[in-house]
């Protein structure tokens, strides 16, 4: 049974240590883990009937397990002798991490973080992970900046009204001066030239007030914007962890390398399309 | 069937000749299965999870975590006896642009904005509760004593899928290419079952 001292430094992924009760500190007394990035503990009982893990992600920082963890051990479940506990990863980290091993080490990390970013990208437009983004408004200000994770915009939202997407040329025809009208918006314009922002006509003419309690209901901040993208998620959902990996995969080998290998490239690629069809019924 | 993540990776190591996980370590094996399930279940909706989401006042937009955070996608809601019909969200918006804050006396559907979110349309002045059943995301094999939940006929393509990129890592692609069909075949018996 390791003794329950600090852990200094990075905790290697899948670093287990068995407590007791009985060695436990008193609750609110602090100790030290270093987490891995993205990383989670995994605390799960021994010897008990019914071993069912509880996790604390705790998403890679330093963090002083002191009085959540020790009340939890103490107050929720007092009748458990011996806890393991186990770092675990998630997110980009997992999915770098499962990179690494099924390649056995082949893929290069560099070009791994780009095509990972490139299929996040890809995976945002399947539509599972969308962002409602509340944005204040002010008054005289028509343009908007998505933020940056946002692939792509899928609605705005104003007061109680769904914007009509339409074109600046739509505008420029009905109305000249269009550009100049100040009101409560109505309509969605984007811009061509610049993907990463969006316009509200007409120029909103009062600034939004501040959110209540319950924003998305009563607590609605009247003038303001809710803004649905589709978005480059980190830390993505697990179940999406692994067709990603394989994706990563598949174009890391396929691409002119000094390890590529076009029959591990497909493997991956016709595994991860298996994931994603599975997983878009 | 294996019915823990023990046996099941006992299983695999044995079809890919490694009975003491020297090519492929168990911990590896067992984060694979782990990682795979919640696809196969999101797919054939063998496991659900149900229960009540308190609604709140003039509010229309929920994220499926407010309900559980186990679950990959809401199937159905219902209020008291009546199951609300779904429409997708795209209907929804060309059907009443002001959707969003739209109230009436009781909700008459709901749509899916993605897997996190989804809406009651329309919203309530009063809190309320609505039943929900979703498609359950498949327990992490935190242990290999951990139990499978997945259902015999579903878990033999979950075995030939990770057997298959077990295989894959060690570059045995003659193996590769069997595996590869018989996840294919077990995967129509699957959809068939």
């Amino acid at each position: 049974m390791s003794v329950l001292t600090p852990i200094v430094g990075e905790v290697p992924v899948g670093f287990s240590s068995l407590w007791s009760l009985a060695n436990l500190p008193e609750p609110g007394t602090p100790i030290k883990v270093f987490v891995p990035a993205r990383g989670g503990l995994r605390i799960s009982q021994t010897g008990s009937a019914t071993p069912a893990p509880d996790e604390f992600r705790l998403d890679g920082q330093t963090i002083t397990l002191g009085v959540a963890l020790l009340d939890f051990l103490h107050d929720d479940h007092p009748l458990v002798d011996y806890w393991t506990t186990q770092f675990f990863q998630t997110g980009t980290a997992l999915i770098l991490s499962l990179v690494d091993d099924l390649s056995l080490g082949q893929a290069d990390a560099t070009q791994v973080a780009d095509i990972l970013t490139n299929v996040l990208d890809d995976l945002a437009l399947r539509g599972w992970l969308v962002s409602v983004t509340p944005y204040t408004v002010t008054a005289g200000t028509a343009t908007y900046d998505l933020a940056l994770n946002a692939v792509s915009l899928l609605a705005v939202l104003g007061d109680d009204t769904q914007l009509s997407p339409t074109r600046e040329l739509s505008l420029e025809m009905l109305d000249a001066d269009w550009r100049a009208r100040r009101g409560r918006p109505s309509a969605l314009v984007r811009d061509f030239e610049n993907d990463r922002a969006f316009r509200v006509w007409p120029t909103p003419d009062v600034t939004s007030k501040a959110a209540g309690a319950n924003a998305l209901g009563d607590g609605f901040p009247t003038g303001a914007l809710h803004v649905l993208t589709l978005d480059r998620r980190d830390p993505i959902p697990e179940w999406l962890a692994l067709p990603v990996a394989l994706l990563v995969l598949a174009r890391e080998f396929v691409r002119e390398s000094d390890h590529r290998d076009v029959a591990f490239a497909s493997t991956c690629q016709a595994l991860a399309d298996v994931l994603l069809e599975l997983i878009a019924r | 069937m294996p019915t823990t993540a023990a046996a099941a990776i006992d299983l695999l190591l044995a079809r890919t000749r490694d009975p003491l996980a020297t090519a492929t370590s168990r911990f590896l094996a067992r984060q694979l299965v782990s990682l795979a399930q919640p696809a196969f279940n999101i797919a054939f909706r063998d496991l659900f999870i149900s229960g009540t989401l308190t609604t709140e006042r003039r509010r229309l937009l929920y994220r499926v975590d407010a309900f559980s955070v186990d679950a990959a996608r809401i199937d159905l809601v219902r209020v008291g006896q009546s199951v609300l019909p779904q429409v997708p969200f795209s209907a929804l918006a060309l059907l009443d642009r002001n959707w969003f804050r739209r109230l009436g006396p009781q909700h008459r559907c709901w749509a899916a904005l993605g897997r996190e979110w989804f809406i009651l349309y329309p919203g309530r002045e009063e809190i309320g509760t609505v039943t929900v059943l979703a498609t359950k995301i498949t327990a992490r094999l935190g242990s290999e004593a951990a139990a499978l939940e997945l259902p015999d006929v579903r878990q033999q393509p979950l075995l030939d899928f990770v057997e298959t990129l077990m295989l894959a890592r060690r570059r045995l692609f003659e193996s590769v290419k069997p595996t590869l069909e018989r996840l294919g075949a077990h995967l129509r018996d699957a959809e068939a079952a």
